[in-house]
């Protein structure tokens, strides 16, 4: 790396970091009640006797798996049904309400309907499945049906099998979009799936020991929850840059 | 559907919405000889190689195995120049490379090898895409004005390059173009097409027997057939 980029890519994000640490120290001092808003070292000392606990590393782990279940079933089948839609165009005008109706409804509707309808241990995944589901869906569409026609043509000159077309042609041109789509709405998995455990009250979640460190006003915990779930969400979204990468590298050779 | 010498298409109907384009066509291309097809815009001559490829619905017609040529080298973009070629084969993944590089070398593309489309000059890509029809396992092969666009120079090199390694296959091939001196160069037969009312229709038919290492211009029989051409074609 020359100089440039390590002021652009390192020095100035670290920058960011500094300033935002430093104003939260400033305003926590002035303010200086705990549990009104605890400082940066507070934060991180609640964070370090989480991490001297059994239940911290249950939570997280439950949180991830929920997020990833719901996450993984939502694009399954979106890149299932963004695939019929395609082939099948009657198909896809009989699911077209359904999906703006899923886009458009507010996630609280969601939230408290799969409360009422589903049991609390469900919920999370129910939810994330289904605010993520339509955001995929559209993008899947599109990157379906936005493949590279005179290619596509070529594919059928040269008589490719199902097979072959799919992992030759459909797949690599949708491969950008799709992993884009993947990782924009990893993360939000992660925050729709903690809301709902915190709504859902979700036994050995992330959501639930915020809720509760919440309800003894224990903001610096609340805090070192908050952090746990974002460190979370980095850890799937630069695991999915670290996949998206080789993919890239497999496929397009960059 | 075929003789011995010919391969004979009958019965081709193509029709979009209400324009019809070919109905009930028939045409005749001499086996392991190249056919030109000239014509004037909207003659049906690219719908004519889309339907012997099978890429559009055409009545009862059965279309034979084909490899095609496009205008652009229709390369995809996120594989090497060799595995371009390799994907069209069938069969065990290190023989298919093999064949793929051996009709790379043939062409003189060795070096094009490792790279991707998007590194290849226009005339190169081209060479790929023209190297892939001709490896293509089939008995027919389409060609749709595959130089068009590019420099005049690099057309005549490309037009020399792909008769030196049609050779080595000698495949029946349709070459559809709306040069009158690249069909003077490449063909041994040429048609041309016209639009009427009822289907396009073949208006001229020739076959051209001069060797093609003794046409040039100035050549009186190459000058004299681009004559006739010209003034059937500026009537169309």
């Amino acid at each position: 790396m020359n100089k440039k980029r390590v002021i652009e890519n390192v020095a100035a994000p670290l920058v960011g970091v500094v300033l935002f640490i430093a104003i939260w120290y400033i305003v926590a001092a002035a303010i200086g009640i705990k549990i009104i808003l605890p400082s940066p070292t507070d934060t991180i000392k609640g964070f370090f006797s989480l991490l001297g606990e059994k239940l911290f590393y249950v939570s997280v782990g439950r949180t991830l798996l929920r997020t990833l279940i719901g996450f993984l079933i939502a694009f399954a089948l979106a890149c299932l049904f963004a695939y019929l839609a395609h082939i099948v165009p009657f198909f896809k005008k009989v699911f077209a309400p359904f999906a703006v109706m899923m886009r458009v409804m507010p996630t609280i509707s969601v939230i408290l309907l799969v409360l009422i309808w589903f049991s609390h241990a469900a919920a999370p995944y129910v939810i994330t499945f289904f605010v993520i589901f339509p955001m995929l869906y559209t993008t899947v569409s599109n990157a379906v049906d936005n493949v590279d026609p005179s290619l596509l043509e070529m594919t059928k000159a040269f008589r490719f099998s199902t097979k072959k077309r799919f992992f030759s042609f459909y797949l690599p041109s949708m491969l950008p979009a799709l992993l884009t789509g993947a990782s924009i709405t990893l993360s939000f998995s992660v925050k729709l799936t903690v809301a709902a455990e915190v709504i859902a009250y979700t036994e050995e979640s992330i959501g639930r020991s915020m809720q509760e460190a919440s309800m003894y006003m224990q903001t610096d915990i609340v805090l070192a929850w908050t952090l746990a779930a974002i460190l979370l969400g980095f850890l799937l979204e630069g695991s999915l840059l670290l996949i998206r990468k080789a993919i890239m590298r497999h496929y397009y050779g960059e | 559907m075929e003789s011995n010498d010919m391969i004979k298409i009958q019965n081709l109907s193509v029709k979009f919405d209400e324009n019809v384009v070919f109905d009930n066509f028939s045409v005749t291309f001499p086996k392991n000889k190249i056919t030109c097809v000239l014509g004037p815009s909207g003659s049906g001559k690219t719908t004519l190689l889309k339907a012997l490829a099978g890429l559009i619905p055409c009545g009862e017609f059965l279309p034979p195995k084909a490899a095609f040529v496009f205008q652009d080298h229709r390369l995809l973009p996120y594989l090497t120049a060799l595995d371009n070629l390799a994907i069209v084969l069938d069969g065990k993944k290190e023989e298919r490379r093999e064949r793929a590089k051996r009709a790379l070398t043939d062409m003189e593309l060795s070096e094009a090898a490792d790279l991707y489309p998007p590194q290849l000059s226009g005339g190169m890509a081209q060479r790929v895409a023209i190297a892939r029809g001709l490896l293509f396992d089939a008995d027919l092969l389409l060609m749709d004005e595959p130089f068009k666009g590019l420099d005049l120079a690099l057309q005549e090199r490309l037009i020399k390059y792909f008769v030196k390694y049609w050779q080595n296959s000698r495949r029946t091939t349709v070459f559809v173009t709306h040069s009158i001196l690249e069909a003077i160069l490449v063909a041994d037969k040429i048609i041309v097409l016209d639009k009427a009312e009822q289907g396009a229709a073949i208006i001229y038919e020739k076959d051209f027997t001069l060797p093609r290492e003794e046409r040039a211009l100035g050549v009186l029989e190459v000058d004299a057939l681009r004559k006739e051409l010209h003034d059937l074609l500026v009537t169309l």
